[in-house]
């Protein structure tokens, strides 16, 4: 009963939607980074707007000044006929170190990415893109409940 | 010789390392044998926290989890914390103890110094909670028996 007791326990902690902090996190800027190929101006737009989209519906306000920076870089390489994307979003702002003198540093303060091989690389990339926003929105809306 | 002392504890507060301010910040002990002994004469569980400080779920733990406010009066009433960096304090707790997985938290009976509930990896303080009322269930129907 004890090990069934953990093990349920265990399994619920493991859910847990990620080891970054995003407590007080609600104004961003968002900044767009790929010279994919794959990706003409009409594509970066759609993939900006949704990522906005999706952002804004979650609550975040955009484009106030000295808000976090929130990253998204794609880049691709083309082999053959297939397309080899390393998407990652991240969090960046300014922090206090903990070294001496408590130096002030750009950093990452969330960080995540997925690399896939694909002949379809806007729809893998625009569905994975996707993915990686919600779960950095679920992450944010776990940490300020 | 107060100018001195004054001085000292001002030099080995900036000094600190990271999981000694944190200590002190949430009034836990750092020494094992202490706690067993705080445990026994105030009739409560030693709440033995195993952290690390390269890993990140740990300092995720004890800023959202453990700093909580209601983990932190329930740990005031009921147990006898004492938090311990796996690998910088080995050889100051017993080696039982050295969890394979971190964080990691240990519920102690200090009668027999035998763990009487574990917990492994980040929890939030909703399961957490769960988890520490287990042990003090546990504890509560071994004192009846």
């Amino acid at each position: 009963m004890k090990k069934l007791f953990l093990a349920f326990l265990l399994s619920s902690s493991l859910n847990c939607a990620s080891l970054y902090t995003l407590d007080n996190v609600h104004s961003l800027n968002l900044y767009f980074a790929s010279e994919a190929s794959f990706l003409d101006q009409d594509k970066k737009a759609a993939l900006k707007n949704m990522v906005t989209e999706k952002l804004t519906k979650a609550g975040f306000v955009l484009g106030e000044t000295d808000a976090s920076i929130f990253v998204v870089k794609i880049d691709a390489l083309k082999i053959q006929e297939t397309q080899a994307i390393h998407i990652e979003i991240g969090l960046g702002e300014e922090v206090v170190a903990k070294r001496k003198e408590k130096v002030q540093t750009f950093a990452y303060t969330y960080l995540e990415n997925k690399f896939i091989k694909t002949q379809d690389p806007y729809t893998q990339t625009s569905t994975l893109l996707a993915s990686l926003v919600d779960a950095f929105i679920k992450a944010h809306k776990e940490d300020n409940e | 010789m107060k100018i001195l002392m004054t001085l000292l504890t001002l030099f080995s507060f900036i000094y600190a390392a990271q999981i000694d301010e944190f200590a002190a910040e949430v009034n836990y002990l750092r020494n094992y044998e202490m706690a067993i002994k705080t445990a026994k004469k105030q009739n409560k569980i030693v709440m033995l926290v195993v952290v690390g400080d390269y890993c990140p779920w740990c300092k995720k733990f004890e800023r959202k989890t453990l700093t909580d406010s209601a983990i932190m009066a329930k740990t005031n009433e009921s147990f006898v914390a004492i938090i311990i960096d796996k690998y910088k304090d080995k050889g100051k707790y017993p080696q039982e103890f050295s969890a394979p997985l971190i964080p990691a938290v240990f519920f102690i009976n200090p009668k027999d110094g035998k763990s009487v509930q574990e917990t492994v990896a980040y929890m939030k303080p909703d399961e957490f909670m769960e988890n520490m009322d287990y042990a003090i269930s546990l504890n509560k129907s071994e004192k009846k028996q």
